[in-house]
């Protein structure tokens, strides 16, 4: 890994967000007990960071440099590292595009599987501060205001899309664009079929005996 | 401070902030400056950091990571801050240990302690170079700007690696080198001329907070120290820089039983 070593920082804030994350679970603490020899290397394109996750049975250790390679390396933009979170944070342990997977899939499969086990319930994690039923409301309260904001956000989409459509014809129709793209097809095999034809007359021509 | 045993000068002396004095002598000397400050501590670490203190502290609690169940040791944890938080973490199964060479910081660390309802928690005062205890009985081993007053810091790394069990860490929160010449500067002014008069107006003693300023350049830097934790024998060592390098955490692991 050619990598310059993450911001001591910056490991430190996802070791404590991972530990904390962990500690919902107390099992999962037992998984990282079984991954102790083996680590997970993680390189972030565009900054050329890299970091390492080590697992112990307190839960993970997150460093900057480390004197062995990883088990397995996992590269891609941050962004793909985000999309990563989210999906984990919702309970899909599959991988998002744009991460690259070097080294022991095995052991990042079981990382993967570890932090998927962890069911995050805002309700359970706030309840202690404000009380079990004002948690409920809150819990119940954020889960409509994030619906709205996704259906809010996915109308948005849609209303843009159509106004470049069919408004200011910025944007071509899908069902355009594929019948399009079958005339390119069909020009392309024309052409082909066109430039077979004109090679067999052009031998054909060669071969021929001259009549003079 | 460790010194080249070669060289006749420091085999005898070592710093007492600026000044060079008898090894023997440091701690009667250090011992005299917390004594004098133990009941303005407080006051005064919030009035020095303008309350920054307690984000440094709290970096630390949050990296240590205790867990319920945990055998945690507060060296030179004069009056009690990680202690009081370790505490709330490690819960009825597990223990903390508050220890502090000085005892008037000690004495105002228990009564911190007990003001908070903390109670229970062993109190012990006990030298950092040899710290009383069993080989492997602590799962974390913390320092909070107490190694930079300690005479031999390569024996305490060593004496503190060897009651931690294996996996078990080390951190140490201590005063460290600016990373930026102009906050280096700043820093400088601060230190020597402004900190001296807040020692005299706030605790009637400038003295003790000169050596403050005095003994924090005095101190290892960053690297150093970090070099001084792994000939020690921890691993995994990493330097995490706080306001600048103002402050450094440095956190190591005894991963070897």
């Amino acid at each position: 890994m050619s990598a310059r070593p993450a911001p001591a920082l910056i490991c430190a804030g996802l070791e404590v967000a991972l530990n904390r994350y962990l500690q919902l679970e107390p099992a999962a603490l037992d998984d990282c007990a079984a991954l102790a020899r083996h680590s997970v290397g993680l390189l972030v394109d565009g900054f050329d960071w890299c970091l390492f996750i080590e697992f112990n049975a307190r839960g993970v250790r997150v460093i900057g440099e480390r004197p062995q390679p990883a088990s397995v390396t996992l590269a891609g933009a941050p962004p793909a590292f985000a999309g990563l979170a989210v999906k984990l944070a919702s309970g899909d342990s599959s991988l998002p595009p744009g991460l690259r997977v070097d080294g022991d899939a095995d052991v990042l499969q079981a990382f993967r599987r570890l932090l998927g086990r962890v069911g995050f319930d805002i309700e359970e994690w706030i309840a202690p501060l404000i009380g079990g039923a004002a948690a409920h409301r809150a819990a119940q309260g954020l889960k409509a205001l994030l619906g709205w904001g996704r259906d809010s956000s996915r109308t948005l989409a849609q209303n843009t899309a159509e106004y470049l459509v069919e408004e200011t014809r910025d944007l071509a129709r899908g069902i355009d664009v594929e019948e399009w793209m079958d005339q390119v097809d069909r020009l392309r095999e024309r052409s082909d079929r066109i430039e077979a034809r004109l090679a067999r007359l052009e031998r054909q021509r060669t071969a021929e005996p001259r009549s003079e | 401070m460790s010194h080249d045993p070669t060289d006749p000068k420091s085999a005898s002396t070592t710093h007492f902030g600026f000044q060079q004095v008898p090894v023997a002598e440091k701690q009667k000397r250090v011992a005299e400056v917390f004594s004098s400050v133990a009941r303005r501590y407080d006051v005064m670490n919030d009035l020095m950091s303008m309350g920054v203190h307690r984000l440094w502290k709290r970096f630390v609690i949050d990296l240590a990571g205790v867990r319920p169940g945990e055998r945690v040791l507060d060296v030179a944890g004069g009056t009690g801050d990680l202690t009081r938080e370790f505490a709330k973490q490690v819960g009825p199964r597990g223990q903390v240990v508050l220890s502090d060479i000085n005892a008037a910081m000690l004495g105002e660390g228990r009564r911190r302690l007990i003001d908070e309802g903390v109670v229970g928690l062993p109190v012990l005062q006990a030298n950092a170079e040899k710290l009383p205890f069993a080989d492997r009985s602590f799962d974390c081993v913390t320092i909070g700007f107490g190694l930079r007053n300690v005479t031999d810091k390569d024996a305490a790394l060593r004496s503190m690696l060897r009651v931690l069990k294996p996996g078990g860490r080390l951190l140490v929160l201590e005063f460290s080198k600016p990373l930026n010449a102009g906050l280096s500067k700043i820093y400088d002014q601060y230190s020597f001329k402004l900190l001296p008069l807040m020692g005299r107006f706030v605790a009637n003693d400038a003295d003790s907070y000169r050596y403050l300023a005095e003994s924090i350049r005095m101190h290892p830097d960053q690297g150093t120290l970090k070099g001084m934790m792994e000939a020690a024998g921890f691993e995994r060592c990493q330097v995490y820089n706080l306001t600048g390098g103002i402050v450094a955490v440095h956190r190591g692991f005894r991963l070897t039983a």
